[in-house]
């Protein structure tokens, strides 16, 4: 790294903070992973754990771990990560720091969507069996298509008043986000009307989020979309670093900004909406996380896309692992969590005049 | 050479024509002044010849090639811009220097990035500022990073929007001195917008005036004359020798 015998002052020791700090959310997480996986009502300890992860665990043992604690950290891991990247690079390419995909009401977009899905095209069957209410979505593929057209809406809308009204400012695009999420909040409360009583539990679901009914299955949609978009965003490090500085040097560096800002959304969208549907509504860690992130390691995309899926996928690791043990067996809504945690951050950044984006 | 071709620019489509069907030669070897009054559109000039603002008519030609037709990166390579204001973001001196060689990295930056953006550092009096953070900087030194940053392209053409405006006149005279010696020993073509008519005429060769969205005049030393800036400027001065450099003194 260090060129020739030139000392760049501090610039080394700069670069391997950022480094620490990733590492160190990537430990803090998989701590809390693991403690997530011991505690419950079923108490296990860490040997116990270790030993059904590599398959050699007792019955009990390996019933808790694989088939129902595993599973629900999988999908915080994937879905925390997945909301915080999007986040993070919907902030970058619209030049907006109160961006992310619940503030853009794309995820109510796509929440709306997943119970038309159910409602209508019945993609869905709810069981209430057990202590909590658990979703089974039957064809996840109407699903996610419904959650993706109706959280593209919100998406397109929010680009459209971005591009007519240039002056809107980080406030205004907000604030359509806002009506937008009023708007399919209303949608999803107008189809409890027409839903019968099994789908109607399903409707309500997505209004809180639940991490607790994901399948396998489910799980493996999630980590290839994941996997993809994650490539992509990492492939375009780059880019988003230019466009940081301005959409007119960005230009000047080579970079088509819109059909990266494009392309970036409609990928954004798409993970949103695949983890909408899955889990429902997560507010505010697409928000949070990057923030987080970006007190250690700065605008620089090269570390703020891993650091940010890192620290997403801690956040609501941790926020689960909380509404589940805080006061059990009540199990709080993860989404509930998140709001209370994400919302003091959000006006912060309005109160320190986020509108300048620096 | 970078050829501009009858171009003609409005902002939005029926808005008064910024730039009225403007044509010149902006030849390599050359540094060249855009000279005009606040409003006059040596900006969106600027923007026009490095494809940022898109004019409606006219065209571009940049070593007879038509910018509007080559690949961004292809360009970014030729020309790099510098805009009259930059943003702040978090980032590092040594970061935001190293991506002016982005139309050059595929994946990562190489080890050759680094020794180049080391180079154009130190040669600005940079290093010392590697590790701090961009919305750290005073304007002045903020200004000589994006400076940097363009040079690291290593273009044939660099196009400057008042990049003297917040230094400290021992800068101003420095960055211009650099600037100028890069223009004659690697023959690049550069093109600075500039209001300081005494510093255009120590540092540059050629002198494009914009007047009410036209071309007034283009030419050499020559052309820096009490009538022309009268006309362009409506100001009366006096320019007068001293130690063979032209200075512009108003009356
Ligand atoms: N984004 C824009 N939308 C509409 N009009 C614009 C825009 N940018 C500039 N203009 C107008 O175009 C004209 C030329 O602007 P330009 O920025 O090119 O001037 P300039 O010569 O660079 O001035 P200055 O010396 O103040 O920098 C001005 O009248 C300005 O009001
Ligand atoms: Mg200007």
């Amino acid at each position: 790294m260090r060129t020739k015998n030139v000392q760049l002052t501090g610039y080394d020791e700069q670069i391997a903070r950022k480094r620490l700090a990733i590492l160190a959310a990537v430990v803090l997480a998989i701590t809390v992973c693991l403690y997530s996986v011991m505690a419950g009502s079923i108490e296990l300890t860490l040997g116990e754990v270790l030993k059904a992860l590599v398959g050699r665990g007792t019955g009990q043992a390996d019933t808790v771990v694989l088939g129902i604690r595993l599973p629900r950290v999988v999908t915080s891991l994937l879905v925390g990560a997945a909301l915080a990247v999007s986040g993070a690079v919907m902030q970058c390419v619209l030049q907006n720091p109160l961006a992310s995909a619940s503030t853009l009401g794309v995820s109510q977009g796509a929440a709306f969507g997943a119970a038309l899905g159910i409602v209508v095209f019945g993609g869905g069957v709810v069981n209430s069996g057990s202590s909590n209410v658990a979703v089974e979505v039957d064809d996840p593929y109407i699903v996610t298509t419904c959650a993706f057209v109706f959280g593209s809406l919100s998406t397109v809308v929010v680009l459209a008043l971005s591009q007519v009204k240039r002056d809107l400012g980080p406030g205004g695009l907000v604030l359509a986000g806002v009506a937008l999420s009023s708007l399919f909040t209303g949608g999803s409360t107008l189809l409890q009307y027409f839903a019968d009583e099994t789908q109607l539990g399903a409707v309500v679901f997505w209004t809180f989020g639940n991490l607790g009914s994901t399948g396998w299955m489910e799980i493996l949609i999630l980590a290839v979309i994941f996997a993809g978009a994650y490539l992509f965003f990492l492939c375009n490090r780059w880019n988003y670093n230019a466009m940081r500085s301005g959409a007119d040097t960005a230009k000047s560096l080579g970079v088509n900004t819109r059909a990266v800002m494009l392309a970036s959304m409609a990928v954004c969208t798409l993970t949103a909406a695949v983890s909408v549907a899955f889990v429902g509504i997560i507010s505010f860690v697409g928000l949070v996380a990057p923030h987080m992130m970006r007190k250690f390691v700065g605008d620089d995309h090269r570390y703020l896309i891993p650091g940010s899926a890192v620290a997403g996928a801690l956040v609501l690791v941790a926020a689960d692992t909380f509404g589940r043990l805080v006061i059990a067996p009540v199990i709080l809504p993860v989404g509930a969590i998140t709001s209370f945690l994400g919302a003091p951050v959000f006006l912060a950044l309005l109160t320190k005049g986020a509108g300048r984006h620096d | 050479m970078i050829e501009v071709k009858a171009l003609s620019f409005s902002y939005g489509s029926g808005g008064p024509k910024i730039l009225k069907s403007l044509s010149c030669d902006l030849e390599q070897g050359h540094c060249i002044a855009v000279l005009g009054n606040n409003g006059a559109g040596k900006s969106t000039l600027l923007k026009c010849i490095s494809r940022i603002s898109h004019p409606q008519e006219g065209e571009v030609l940049a070593d007879g090639g038509n910018i509007y037709a080559m690949p961004r990166r292809e360009l970014a390579k030729k020309m790099a811009y510098v805009p009259q204001q930059s943003l702040r973001s978090h980032t590092m001196v040594f970061d935001a220097v190293l991506l002016g060689r982005k139309p050059y990295i595929r994946w990562d930056a190489a080890a050759g990035d680094r020794e180049i953006v080391t180079e154009i550092m130190e040669k600005l009096e940079l290093l010392p500022y590697a590790a701090r953070y961009l919305n750290e900087l005073s304007g002045g030194e903020l200004q000589k990073v994006v400076l940097a940053r363009a040079l690291a392209q290593q273009p044939g053409y660099l196009l400057l929007d008042e990049p003297t405006s917040s230094l400290d006149p021992r800068n101003q005279h420095e960055m211009l001195r650099i600037v100028k010696e890069i223009c004659d020993t690697q023959k690049i073509g550069v093109v600075i917008v500039i209001h300081d008519l005494n510093l255009a005429a120590r540092y540059c060769d050629r002198f494009l005036f914009l007047k009410d969205s036209e071309l007034y005049s283009y030419g050499g030393m020559e052309t820096m004359t009490p009538e022309t800036i009268r006309d362009v400027y409506g100001m009366e001065t006096e320019v007068i020798e001293h130690r063979g450099y032209k200075l512009i003194v108003p009356l």
